[in-house]
């Protein structure tokens, strides 16, 4: 057996039946055999792979296939900002994400453009085309100055296209391309004897190109790798771009592209820093981790205003806010060690908060964020206690749902996933008011002697009963319907006595960083971890493990990888 | 143009053509209800005639003749004045209140008229009706009316040291030119006439108001106290006329006067004339109604020249307050005190709490606690953010008994946030507010905790900005009686001695007895019936009526970094 399989981590755990508690061969361990073996088995096998000692050669790994990506709403606006001007107003409504294996990153391969979409699209490239041609912009883009605006003027144009066309496709528009914004500029600037209409045509039929609204990647043959394929040097810099700062190349790394010199590790090196020490990095690391921790899934969260009066959109909003800024500074600013973000007193508050956490804030202006250390008997401590994380649960707006704050931590934190519960399970008995039960451990013992539950819920429950000291938005309590809360239980054969104990617990089980490893890497190539990937994934959070649990070194280590830019032949598609 | 002409045509004016009054203010002042009412105060003013030695015996005055209240015909009332280059954000509701307008007498240059009333026992009165009935003109007469009282409503600044305590006219070529007998008013009315007005200590062409820089002394150093286990802070979520107790204290409400009312002193043809010129709509209680007294003076600026129409009082031992004496209801009142009621604390621990407010205002629809339309205006215009005020309650080393403790009143800047029933968001920081017209009104008091009860030591003289329509309460000998509930709120009440006529003056609107249900003159014998407290020990009548404002606030933090 493995050190890890021994160290009782969960797969091991699962594996080797300790969950079972001897129980083998009833109908509840077939249960739980079945929930291990549908939603844990990636986090096991990938556990029982041992690992390589730090500085040995990076494993090869087979690339995929080149991934095509359908720009998210945030990325087309960052795009269009970054590119053009960050007043501009990008209107319309987007397509819905799909997230897929736990990331939307994942879902926006397969994502498409709807018909209703592709309206919206046409509308909103419209509207940014008209901004951006507007008298007072449109100079800051055009290298001419008509006196005369009445006719196509050629140069000016081409001028514009390749270079604002290399910027939207994030690649030098080829020749159809450019003849296609041509010829469009040209019709229109005869119909309405405007050129710099005509040129508002043009653009639009840039941001309505595929190649602006996905990110289609290339692969070319590896010339280092004999027989093997790689990402081609523009699709390499879009990857690196998206996965930094969620947004597309800029020139800079276009050029580093152009040259080819994006291959070349110092080089890449040198673009890392540059980007990592950019202000859109911290734009792209809360992307990653709305993604990531399903922060998307706050907008349109609701709670039941009349048992929980303080929760308002407001409250919703900052309650996001909150734990990117204290991810985005123990991780960035303080560069601090990933598990330490479970374990760490510091956040940030405003006001909003402050009256849910009972503490003063002494912010100077109104609104304003203000770093804040909880305090012995301020009842925090790491991310888990926030109420991003209390209160994201969608599906219960009144009251705690111990269950879904497993479920999510297992998904989430630790890539282990759980499976959906039969389709005929009667919830009224545990979701009903009426029950006389006053806790949720009470009401969830149910669960334990039901064979089909119990499997699951014995996976997740323990972790979310331990939150239960805090209700559906994060307020902090001692009873549940007059009845003290018992936070206490174990996670793997650990104890802890409430969610803050936990924590440690959590930041101490590997399945944490692990995961965090194997969903950057997911999240940057747009594909799922397979199975056949272990071995890299293994050298890959050795490395994490070596640098601390250092969010930037992570990212280094995945973007300059081979494994990074390693591609199938374009006409290649393996399941 | 005769008095009674003059008088005919002050139901119909609007009297908003006054250059004082922009557009803004306009809006402003007819949302408050003000249209038909005019600059006035009940209150003293004084009155000099030559030839005719009055009996106020000392002061300013000394010889001159006072007069109970007053008002200027042709002066809309002033809810706050601009300067020409002002906007009503600058001075207006939400704007700075730090200012004291000028006078609020008519403009130099034309004719025009002052009513004034006389309490029928004022020695001075005999020689004046004779003048009436002479019809005598003199070549001048002398008035003086308190700069303060006559001030707009909204201003809360205090006055200046080169502004003077009392304005003073020069009235010339007046006459006495109407003075109706009504034989059951404890007042009489006059009116005086006039072909033209001096200012005589405030240039005519000065400026509307006068902004009031305070200096760094003038504010009070109320500090918040470092947050620690041992302070306690609040917000205030409701600071109303604490003027409910039950369902049962009220037999009989009080009403508003009825149309006959208002025909009441006319003829049978004047009040046919009258009925033919309102048509269908009737009698409009903003601009007719408060003009229903003889010679349709007005009896809401006036309110002792008719007959008291009696005051619905409330039937109750108990009421909200603070025993402001020391009195426990046994056994004489003491010294310096006119009679009154011992109520019963609501909580049913302490005799002896006075609020004769209460007794006047407990059946007066307006101000009956959460009910009362006056109080929930007010109320509602807190909670918007108009002023928060911050309860701080530190030095707590025993919570139910501890011999010291200070309790603050701070204001903030900030606005209260609410959760999504609309309620104070509990726990909520607040920065104090270094601005004037709030700084200015912090309040520090020493106290103490006694079985939980939170009661302070009292404060002689007390100014509030409440930031409300009538947003400076004056009280004196102040004092509060907390207490922190179960769920960490804080209750209770801030009771004092106020001015009653001051309390009549914010009351004096025709406009405000329909909306509140009262009767002006009603309420104006009622306060003077019940006034309890500032007894004068050479007339022996209390100047002051015992209040009490409820309280009650939800925890919140004060920013020690602001």
């Amino acid at each position: 057996m493995s050190d890890k399989l021994k160290s009782g981590s969960l797969a091991g755990q699962l594996l080797a039946g300790q969950l079972l508690t001897g129980q083998e061969g009833t109908a509840k361990s077939k249960i739980v055999r079945v929930c291990a073996a549908v939603g844990l088995v990636l986090s096991a096998s990938w556990s029982l792979v041992g690992c390589e000692p730090s500085g040995v050669k990076e494993p090869s790994m087979e690339g995929y296939s080149p991934t095509v990506r359908r720009l998210d709403e945030a990325q087309y606006i960052r795009s269009i900002h970054y590119i053009f001007d960050k007043d501009i107003d990008v209107p319309g409504r987007f397509d819905p994400p799909v997230r897929e294996s736990g990331l939307m990153a994942i879902g926006s391969s397969g994502a498409v453009v709807t018909t209703a979409g592709l309206e919206q699209n046409l509308a909103r490239a419209q509207r940014v085309a008209s901004q951006v041609m507007a008298e007072e912009k449109r100079q800051e883009y055009l290298t001419c100055d008509l006196e005369n605006a009445n006719s196509f003027a050629e140069q000016c144009a081409v001028d514009f296209f390749n270079q604002y066309g290399r910027l939207l496709f994030r690649r030098p528009v080829n020749e159809v391309e450019l003849d296609i914004a041509l010829a469009a500029t040209r019709d229109a600037t005869e119909v309405y004897q405007d050129f710099y209409q005509g040129m508002e045509y043009g653009l639009v039929s840039l941001l309505i190109s595929p190649a602006f609204m996905y990110r289609i990647e290339t692969s070319e043959a590896d010339p280092d790798e004999k027989g093997q394929y790689r990402l081609d040097a523009y699709s390499l810099a879009s990857r690196i771009s998206f996965l930094l700062w969620s947004a597309p190349p800029d020139e800079e790394l276009l050029d580093i592209a152009e040259s080819g010199k994006i291959f070349d590790e110092e080089t890449l090196r040198s673009q890392f820093d540059r980007m990592v020490a950019s202000p859109r990095f911290e734009t792209g690391v809360r992307a990653f981790f709305i993604d990531n921790f399903s922060y998307d899934r706050f907008h349109g969260l609701v709670k039941d205003t009349s048992l929980f009066p303080m929760f308002s959109p407001r409250l919703r909003d900052d309650a996001q806010e909150q734990s990117l800024r204290t991810i985005v500074n123990h991780l960035i600013s303080e560069a601090g060690d990933y598990r330490e973000l479970f374990t760490t007193n510091k956040t940030f508050i405003n006001r909003n908060l402050g009256a849910l956490f009972r503490v003063p804030v002494n912010a100077t202006e109104p609104g304003e964020w203000v770093p804040h250390t909880f305090e012995e008997g301020q009842n925090r401590m790491g991310l888990l206690t926030l109420p991003a994380f209390l209160m994201l649960d969608t599906n219960h707006e009144g009251r705690s749902s111990p269950t879904i704050r497993g479920k999510v931590v297992r998904e989430q934190y630790f890539c282990q996933p759980v499976p959906s519960p039969p389709g005929d399970v009667d919830f009224e008995s545990f979701e009903s008011h009426d029950n006389p039960l006053q806790t949720a451990r009470e009401r969830l013992v149910r669960h334990n002697e039901d064979p089909v539950c119990a499997g699951c819920h014995e996976v997740t429950d323990p972790i979310g009963l331990a939150f239960e000291n805090w209700d559906a938005i994060g307020q902090y309590r001692t009873h549940e319907n007059d009845a003290l809360i018992d936070p206490a239980g174990n996670l793997e054969g650990v104890a802890f006595a409430d969610g803050i104990e936990l924590q440690q617990v959590i930041s101490e089980n590997e399945a944490l960083t692990s995961c965090l490893a194997k969903r950057v890497y997911e999240y940057g190539v747009g594909k799922p971890l397979r199975s056949r990937d272990f071995n890299w994934m293994d050298y890959t959070y050795e490395d994490f493990s070596e640098n601390n649990y250092n969010f930037v070194e992570l990212l280094r280590h995945i973007a300059m990888s081979k494994a990074f830019r390693a591609a199938m032949p374009e006409n290649i598609t393996r399941s | 143009m005769s008095s009674q002409q003059k008088f005919q045509s002050h139901g119909e004016r609007d009297g908003f053509e006054h250059t004082v009054f922009k557009k803004a203010a306009l809006v402003l002042a007819m949302t408050m209800g003000c249209a038909g009412a005019a600059s006035a105060y009940v209150g003293d003013s004084f009155l000099e005639i030559p030839g005719i030695s009055g009996h106020v015996p000392e002061g300013p005055f000394d010889g001159w003749i006072r007069s109970e209240a007053h008002y200027w015909p042709e002066v809309p009332i002033r809810v706050f004045v601009m300067d020409d280059d002002a906007d009503a954000s600058e001075v207006g509701f939400a704007g700075n209140r730090m200012t004291f307008g000028g006078p609020g007498a008519p403009k130099e240059g034309k004719d025009s008229s002052l009513v004034i009333s006389l309490r029928k026992d004022n020695p001075d009165l005999d020689q004046l009706m004779t003048l009436c009935r002479d019809n005598t003109v003199l070549p001048e007469m002398a008035y003086a009316e308190s700069s303060e009282a006559s001030r707009p409503i909204l201003e809360v600044a205090p006055r200046p040291d080169n502004l003077p305590e009392y304005w003073q006219y020069k009235l010339k070529d007046a006459a006495i030119s109407d003075c109706p007998v009504v034989d059951e008013a404890p007042e009489q009315a006059l009116v005086i006439s006039f072909a033209d007005i001096e200012w005589l200590n405030y240039a005519a062409d000065g400026p509307k108001l006068n902004r009031v820089d305070l200096r760094s002394e003038d504010f009070p150093k109320v500090e918040p106290a470092p947050q620690s286990p041992g302070t306690k802070a609040f917000v205030v979520s409701w600071f109303g006329v604490a003027g409910y107790v039950d369902e049962t204290q009220c037999p009989v409400m009080n009403k508003k006067p009825t149309e006959d009312d208002y025909y009441a002193f006319m003829t049978k043809e004047q009040a046919d004339a009258k009925r033919e010129e309102f048509g269908e709509m009737g009698v409009d209680y903003g601009r007719h109604m408060g003009f229903r007294g003889p010679s349709e003076l007005s009896v809401v600026h006036l309110p002792g020249i008719i007959a008291d129409p009696g005051f619905s009082e409330p039937v109750s031992s108990k009421a909200h307050g603070v025993n402001l004496d020391g009195w426990n209801g046994s056994g004489e009142p003491p010294a310096g005190m006119c009679p009154q009621t011992a109520y019963t604390s609501i909580d049913g621990r302490e005799e002896g709490i006075d609020n004769q407010l209460f007794t006047v205002v407990g059946c007066f629809d307006g101000y009956r606690g959460k009910h009362g339309y006056r109080n929930q205006t007010s109320n509602a215009r807190r909670a918007d953010g108009n002023i928060t005020t911050l309860i701080e309650i530190s030095g707590i080393d025993d919570a139910q008994n501890d011999d010291d403790i200070d309790v603050k009143i701070i204001h903030s800047m900030d606005h209260p946030m609410k959760d999504s029933s609309g309620n104070y968001l509990p726990f909520s920081t607040f920065r104090p507010s270094t601005e004037p017209q709030f700084a200015y009104f912090n309040r520090q008091f020493k106290g103490r905790i006694v079985d939980g009860l939170i009661v302070t030591d009292p404060i002689p003289y007390f100014e509030l900005n409440t930031g409300l329509q009538d947003p400076l309460l004056i009280l004196k000998e102040v004092q509060l009686r907390l207490e922190i509930q179960p769920d960490e709120t804080l209750t209770g009440a801030l009771g004092g001695y106020m001015d009653w006529k001051r309390f009549m003056s914010g009351n004096r609107s025709s406009y405000s007895e329909n909306l509140f249900g009262f009767q002006a003159p009603g309420l104006y014998n009622a306060l003077r019936r019940n006034a309890d407290g500032l007894k004068d020990p050479v007339t022996g009548e209390c100047s002051g009526i015992s209040a009490a404002y409820e309280i009650e606030a939800v925890p919140a933090f004060i920013s020690s970094d602001s």
